[in-house]
């Protein structure tokens, strides 16, 4: 699964990719980069089953602290 | 891609659209499930003095986005810190919106389907849609939410031999408080979420139009859910409550001589188009967005990653339905009361502060 993860970022960034260099948007590249690394590495955790919190479980439990604090 | 306008009417509709959105299916305030039509109308009140608000914010910086706005009245450092906010914000909508819909199809027409097969081509069509431009959001929506409102005044007609006026009551039987609650939650989503638009309104065409396009686009959709919510009640009574997708179940109980039976189908497609747009424009105003916090010149290439992001966040959004109710009730109020009213409220004081200081050292 992992090696299919990987496979699918790869070729999303070859996509797009190649016309960000020839338009020498250099800018553009780093954060595309950034942003399809940021999503490699936390689509690699789900797929190993790394138990990540959920969102709204967390908005719920810093919201019903912060009542009970006031 | 920064010289795509959209007219004050394809604001109104995108406006129509993004506040229908995922509320059509899954309303908030259903506690107050008898009174919610007419709580509707307090919501609508509130969450158009926020809309007055952020558009003052606008008016005083014509031509700018939010963060555009962000980096002036704040500086490079705090302005970049609030617009990340605000990105998270974005990311939260749209993924919340996609996850209803993804367990709206799960619970009802694709049970043993598994979630990614439902995001992945749901995540494709809102990618491909954003690479084109706001423009051409602008002008898809506008048939698919002249559907919409058809569909809504047609459900009229369609629910009058099921429609029973003893089911409307009681009314007026919740505490102050409660009303008060559940307004401010239908205030801060679907209305307060229009917060977004700040960062599409420098591409209106006609920028003096803005305000009213706004407007416009709030109150039909606030009377277009009053009247859903209003005939749901009607059709389904108190046991309407019980039910995670209410308006999905009304339209089941639709029966015209035994011949037009078993409707949902339609509406739900139908509403399913709404929940695209509103899921576009937060991957759009994300790709906008992030273009702007790192001073970038272009905008499509941005967004496939976001809309991967997007898809991921949506299977971490809430592990079931239940849980998800609870945080609509308990948590989503003071959320969204954070970033539809609180932050632009200070970004307007300080723009205001700022303005004043300015004036005194000039003179």
């Amino acid at each position: 699964m992992i090696i299919l993860i990987v496979l699918v970022f790869l070729g999303l960034f070859l996509y797009e990719a190649p016309g960000l260099v020839a338009e020498e948007y250099w800018r553009e590249l780093a954060v595309f980069t950034l942003l399809m690394l940021l999503g490699l590495i936390w689509s690699i955790l789900l797929a190993s089953g790394v138990e990540l919190p959920y969102v709204e479980s967390v908005w719920l439990d810093l919201f019903t602290g912060l009542k009970k604090g006031l | 891609m920064d010289k795509e306008r959209i007219s004050p009417r394809q604001l109104t509709f995108l406006v129509i659209s993004f506040t229908i959105g995922s509320w059509i299916v899954l309303p908030s305030g259903i506690e107050a499930w008898q009174n919610l039509w007419l709580i509707m109308f307090l919501s609508l009140g509130q969450g158009l003095g926020f809309a007055y608000l952020a558009l003052l914010l606008f008016r005083r910086h014509p031509g700018k986005t939010l963060f555009e706005i962000h980096e002036i009245v704040y500086g490079p450092l705090f302005g970049k810190l609030f617009s990340l906010l605000f990105l998270w914000f974005f990311l939260q909508t749209g993924a919340g919106a996609l996850a209803v819909f993804v367990t709206l199809l799960k619970t009802t027409v694709f049970t043993a389907t598994p979630d990614l097969a439902l995001l992945i081509p749901w995540v494709i069509i809102v990618v491909y849609g954003c690479r084109r431009g706001i423009e051409v959001i602008a002008r898809s929506n506008e048939p698919l939410v002249l559907a919409t409102i058809g569909l809504i005044i047609a459900s009229v007609f369609l629910v009058l031999n099921i429609f029973e006026r003893e089911n409307l009551l009681p009314l007026f039987n919740l505490p102050l408080s409660a009303v008060l609650w559940n307004s401010l939650g239908i205030a801060v989503f679907p209305f307060g979420q229009n917060v977004l638009f700040l960062m599409l309104l420098p591409k209106v065409n006609q920028p003096q139009k803005v305000m009213g396009a706004v407007f416009r686009g709030m109150v039909l959709a606030g009377l277009l859910l009053s009247l859903l919510q209003f005939l749901a009640v009607g059709v389904l009574g108190k046991v309407g409550e019980l039910f995670v997708f209410p308006t999905y179940e009304f339209y089941r109980m639709i029966n015209i001589g035994e011949v037009l039976t078993r409707l949902e189908l339609i509406p739900l497609l139908n509403f399913l188009t709404m929940g695209f747009i509103k899921i576009m424009l937060c991957v759009y105003t994300m790709a906008v967005g992030t273009a702007q916090l790192f001073n970038l010149r272009a905008v499509q290439p941005l967004v496939f990653p976001l809309g991967i992001l997007v898809l991921l966040l949506t299977r971490q959004i809430y592990p079931s339905i239940s849980l998800h109710l609870q945080y609509i009730r308990d948590a989503q109020p003071y959320f969204g009361l954070f970033f539809c009213l609180l932050l632009p409220l200070l970004t307007l004081g300080m723009s205001f502060l700022r303005g004043g200081l300015q004036r005194e050292m000039a003179s």
